[in-house]
């Protein structure tokens, strides 16, 4: 019955709704005003869908040099009523962000306001890259060896975003596109 | 002895009537032929459809897309045990037409984004008693954009109630004369959510450990498998997994019932506050059809778990401000060659436009981006557009949303062809 | 375990008043004198949450007219019995509730000497005759049975809570929390000292309760200044720089929620003054072994904020917010409130224990679950005490009521109750409650003037009532629906309140305003 009805549902949007809606327009308007600095790219894998998208960023500096990471972002029609969902898609070793790709950004969850923009998120990502936290860890190894000792940290880094192990973990090569 | 007033009221000015009332039998009839709108046949639903056929409204439709729960038998008085599983829309009008004769409810089981502008042109008013932030925005941003200045029947009223355990709120919203749903939704209080590194390193409350459960481990544990909420072996998974994790740290309080509230954002709800406010706003719907007293201007708010508090004031527009009402936010219809291509529309109709003044303005309808300026990865993937022509592209039925870095929200347009 | 079925269908009711206020609801009777639109919607509310049972008192049939407003009758119930029909269709709504129906006239029955009002927990009395109500107000008052009375005419309608008196424990206020930051009990003391900050790394020196932070820094205070507290604002300043100027870093929430939060340690810890005013009544002067179980928990809460060692303060709620910190310090830091919590509870059952000694009360005549709910919320007991019908008029409330209505510039809502009051009365004196009640016209518009008068005495009529009573000549003694289903919205939650022994009640009178969409109440 329930998903008949989703069917139903599916299908009649199609040819009913001719209304762009509030979260759309909002985003429309947020995606044509970015202001992005060159290390971050927006990619559609469908231009026609605006709600769902990736960003790459490239850092050019801190830890996280020449790495490239890719977010994907999800935004339903509650936006900005509610914040985008976003995923870090490669297995990093990030204070935080978890094996599973979560990320730790206040502004993602508890401290999401409406007037913040997607711009605001994109830079917000960027800063982790640039300033790990590991006051607030998602990943609590990472965090515990930042805190221990910045170098071993580093060289951690280094090695994880080869494709190699720290630990018993072995992370995604992305230095290489 | 029973007295209706209505019969009463329709036939002599009282003293705080309008000035332009015209008392007689023709409010009746127009209160009788007037097609009014219900959306939502949950606790507030079942309540005003109840009120609006005891108000000597004859042509009610409702809208809902739930089916009945036994959960909502506790307020949702048109509903017995054995109606579980039927849809809520059709139960309702059923019960009520039967119950109130003369009355004619017409249901609709799906959902208000599956009918058209034009559908929602046929009614007079619109009561809305809905729990969904989301659905609310959408018919409301709908109704905003139907108005046509220069058409008066366009503006369709909108009365919204809505509630939470001992509080809630009725509201009269006229469609670009007083504020809107959109220029309201900073007073909505924020959904709880917890930080995901609290969740995943430092619970310290049993809702840190059920979200834990729903946020981290269920896709751990089912990749791929989105989680059923309705589902109760589900939430039984959920709460086992929560109350393992809880136990680990010495956290007490997770519960079968606090698990499903958290995970389902369960807003606690009764049938008294549920009539309160679907009462206040039927009451108000009555008054705007019929003229025989002023209406609310333009918000109730109900507090009712310390004494009784009832708060009214006139909710501000937010002007320009405002997303969906805003001045500024124009909709325009715009007439154009048949020939004409995108970057003609755009460089010689849109930029010229006197009334206008956009810059560097970035189109969608809402089947496809036409064109966006940026960023580049689509202002690449829609050039292409730009030298196509305009028939191919929209439909004369569509809407065409402009934003603009120069324009404080947004623009709609509607295009007709020479 | 999933819950039970029962569990699920009230389960968004049981969000608010949980089992145990179910549990009361459930063993409550109900009665309602006449079925009118307004008493029948009141008892769908009261119905579909569960009430135990109710009865409905109406000795009129049902006429095709009634139809048009109530909506529990049917088509095909016209020329039955109106208590019958309600009972029935009401009935339907809830199979666990028992309905019954009293084919007899409300009237007669208040004038029944040998009727039985005790079997009913709370009577509802709907456009009935004044001077009926002010009977029955009287009987019940006697007997300590909340009477509710409901008036509804045209778009307006009011209700008043008759009632001697309601102690409500579980009064839900916002936050139950009560840090006791200026009052630390030694345990919290040996548990804040165990923190050296300065050694601390940084990921563990940013999860430290902010609690612990600002009891460090109260004590790094008190040292620097002959053992005081920072009291002035000027000092609660220097004492904030001081926090400030301590921390190691600038992202720390923990030290963001300290400073926050020192607005706190300004607020002492007292008795708030409507406790006191409780520990003061003269209900505990008196108590014997029938005394209500609230007064004496309250004469041993007298006796426990006067024993030396509890330093005048009342036993300590236990419950903590969230706050930053790790789960092994927010958990210890909990534990420490709540076992001093327990220890407060501990201390409080001995002291009841000797005072049900002194009444002759056996020591466990009141549950341990009873106790802890009456210590953790003790801050925010509430008593609710109304007042007869019959002194309305020479109430205080009344007066003042009046005079601050003369003030007002816009139209006030006591005006709208004076000439709904006042046209409770004609009604009353013109037989219109007849089986063939004539309705009011405008002739009556001099006779509603004049009685005004001839009752509200030293108060001058003001146009301002007039107008009222030009509406309700205008409605012809008529009802909307939804003013019935509106006050029929109030009328049950405060019966809700009364039953449950839960929320805070209203205190007496209110009036809801359906032109201009506005409530006002007052105690009367």
């Amino acid at each position: 019955m329930k998903q008949q009805q989703a069917k139903a549902a599916g299908e009649g949007a199609s040819t009913a709704a001719k209304k762009v809606t509030a979260a759309q327009l909002r985003v429309q308007k947020d995606l044509t005003e970015l202001s992005l600095p060159p290390t971050m790219h927006t990619h559609f894998a469908d231009p026609e869908d605006i709600m769902n998208f990736q960003v790459f960023l490239q850092p050019d500096e801190g830890f996280y040099v020449g790495a490239h990471i890719t977010f994907e972002f999800a935004i339903n029609l509650n936006f900005p009523h509610e914040p985008p969902k976003v995923k870090c898609l490669n297995k990093i070793y990030h204070p935080n962000i978890d094996l599973q790709g979560n990320v730790c950004l206040n502004i993602l969850r508890e401290d999401w306001k409406p007037v913040l923009s997607l711009n605001s998120v994109m830079i917000g990502l960027q800063y982790l890259f640039l300033e790990p936290n590991a006051g607030d860890p998602l990943n609590k190894e990472a965090a515990m060896d930042l805190q221990k000792s910045r170098a071993t940290f580093a060289a951690h880094v280094k090695n994880s975003m080869r494709g190699g192990y720290v630990g018993p973990e072995k992370f995604d090569d992305v230095l290489r596109r | 002895m029973t007295i209706n007033a209505l019969d009463r009221v329709i036939e002599i000015i009282g003293p705080f009537t309008d000035e332009s009332y015209v008392p007689g039998p023709h409010v009746k009839e127009f209160l009788e032929n007037s097609k009014v709108l219900v959306i939502g046949a949950g606790g507030l639903g079942c309540e005003i459809l109840k009120n609006l056929a005891l108000s000597g409204f004859k042509d009610i439709h409702v809208i809902d897309m739930d089916t009945i729960d036994i959960s909502n038998l506790n307020r949702q008085f048109l509903f017995r045990a054995a109606d579980i599983g039927k849809p809520k829309a059709t139960v309702a009008a059923e019960f009520v037409s039967k119950r109130v004769k003369g009355v004619k409810i017409t249901p609709y089981f799906g959902k208000i984004q599956e009918k058209n502008e034009e559908y929602y042109s046929q009614f007079t008013l619109v009561v809305c008693g809905l729990d969904s932030v989301e659905a609310r925005r959408w018919i409301n941003a709908l109704l905003v954009n139907m108005v046509d200045d220069e058409n008066p029947e366009s503006i369709k009223p909108l009365i919204d109630g809505g509630t939470e355990g001992f509080k809630g709120q009725a509201r009269v919203i006229i469609p670009t004369i007083s504020s809107c749903y959109e220029c309201s939704l900073d007073m909505l209080g924020k959904q709880q959510t917890y930080p995901i590194c609290t969740i995943a390193n430092t619970p310290r409350l049993p809702e840190h450990c059920i979200e834990w459960a729903s946020e981290l481990e269920w896709v751990k544990v089912f990749p791929g498998k989105k989680l059923d909420k309705d589902n109760m072996e589900n939430i039984q998974w959920l709460y086992e997994v929560a109350l393992q994790r809880a136990n680990e740290f010495k956290i007490t309080g997770v519960t079968y019932s606090l698990t499903q509230g958290v995970i389902k954002n369960i807003i606690p709800s009764i049938a008294s506050t549920n009539a309160v406010i679907a009462a206040a706003c039927c009451n108000e719907a009555l008054k705007i059809v019929t003229s025989v007293n002023p209406y609310l201007d333009n918000y109730m708010m109900y507090t009712g778990n310390e004494g009784v508090y009832t708060y009214t004031f006139q909710h501000q527009r937010k002007e320009k401000d405002c997303p969906v009402c805003g001045k500024g936010n124009g909709y325009l219809t715009v007439s154009i060659p048949k020939d004409i291509t995108l970057e003609d529309f755009i460089t010689e109709e849109l930029m010229l436009r006197p009334d206008i003044k956009v810059k560097s303005p970035s189109l969608r309808t809402v089947r496809t981006v036409l064109y966006f300026q940026w960023p580049p990865q689509l202002k690449e993937a829609t050039e292409r557009n730009l030298s196509k022509k305009m028939i191919e592209l929209v439909n004369e039925d569509e809407e065409i949303v402009i934003t603009d870095p120069a324009l404080p929200f947004s623009l709609r347009l509607r295009l007709f062809y020479e | 375990m999933p819950p039970s079925e029962r569990d699920r269908k009230y389960d968004r009711q049981l969000r608010l008043w949980a089992g145990t206020g179910q549990a009361a609801l459930e063993a409550s009777h109900v009665a309602l004198l006449n079925a009118s639109a307004t008493g029948c919607e009141l008892m769908k509310n009261l119905i579909l949450p569960g009430v135990g049972e109710f009865t409905i008192i109406d000795d009129s049939l049902v006429k095709p007219d009634d139809l048009k407003l109530n909506f529990f009758f049917n088509d095909e119930s016209v020329g039955s019995p109106r208590s019958v029909i309600a009972c029935k269709l009401l009935g339907e709504l809830n199979q666990d509730t028992r309905g019954h129906a009293l084919f007899q006239n409300p009237e007669v029955l208040i004038n029944d000497v040998d009727f039985q009002w005790d079997k009913f927990s709370v009577v509802i009395i709907t456009n009935i005759s004044e001077s009926s109500v002010r009977k029955l107000s009287n009987i019940l008052w006697n007997k300590s049975i909340p009477l509710i009375y409901v008036y509804t005419v045209g778009f307006y309608g009011y209700l008043r809570v008759i009632n001697r008196e309601i102690t409500i424990v579980d009064t839900h206020p916002e936050s139950l929390v009560d840090l006791r930051l200026d009052q630390p009990w030694p345990e919290l003391i040996d548990y804040t000292m165990s923190f050296d900050l300065d050694s601390l790394p940084i990921l563990d020196y940013a999860h430290v309760p902010f609690v612990v932070l600002i009891l460090k820094f109260i004590d790094q205070w008190k040292s620097a200044h002959n053992g005081l507290m920072p009291g002035t604002y000027e000092e609660r300043t220097q004492f904030k720089q001081l926090i400030n100027d301590a921390r190691k870093a600038s992202d720390l929430e923990n030290f963001d929620e300290a400073l926050a939060s020192v607005w706190r340690i300004s607020q002492k810890t007292t008795i708030p003054p409507d406790i006191l005013a409780i520990l003061n009544d003269p209900s505990i002067d008196n108590l014997n072994e029938e005394s209500p179980d609230f007064w004496v928990l309250v004469k041993a809460l007298k006796r426990f904020t006067e024993a030396p060692r509890n330093n005048g303060l009342l036993p300590l709620s236990g419950v903590l917010f969230d706050m930053k910190a790790d789960t092994n310090n927010y958990i210890r830091l909990q534990t420490i409130y709540r076992e001093k919590s327990l220890a407060d509870v501990h201390f409080f059952t001995e002291l009841l224990n000797e005072l049900l000694l002194e009444l002759n009360r056996p020591s466990s005549s009141i549950s341990s679950e009873e106790i802890k709910l009456f210590c953790k919320n003790c801050r925010y007991l509430n008593v609710t005490r109304g007042s007869k019908l019959d002194s309305e008029f020479s109430s205080e409330g009344f007066r003042s009521a009046y005079e601050l209505a003369a003030f007002s510039e816009n139209h006030d809502p006591f005006y709208t109750y004076l000439a709904l009051r006042v046209y409770s009365l004609f009604l009353d004196k013109n037989w219109y409650y007849s089986e063939n009640g004539k309705q009011i016209t405008s002739r009556d518009d001099v006779e509603l003037k004049n009685l005004f008068k001839s009752i509200i005495t030293p108060f001058p009529t003001v146009p301002a009532v007039e107008k009222v009573f030009s509406e309700i000549i205008r409605t012809g003694s008529g009802e909307f629906h939804n003013i019935c289903s509106f006050m029929g919205g109030i009328g049950a939650q405060e019966i809700l309140k009364l039953l449950t022994w839960q929320y805070i009640p209203l205190n007496n009178t209110i009036i809801y305003d359906g032109i201009f969409g506005t409530t006002k109440t007052w105690k009367l």
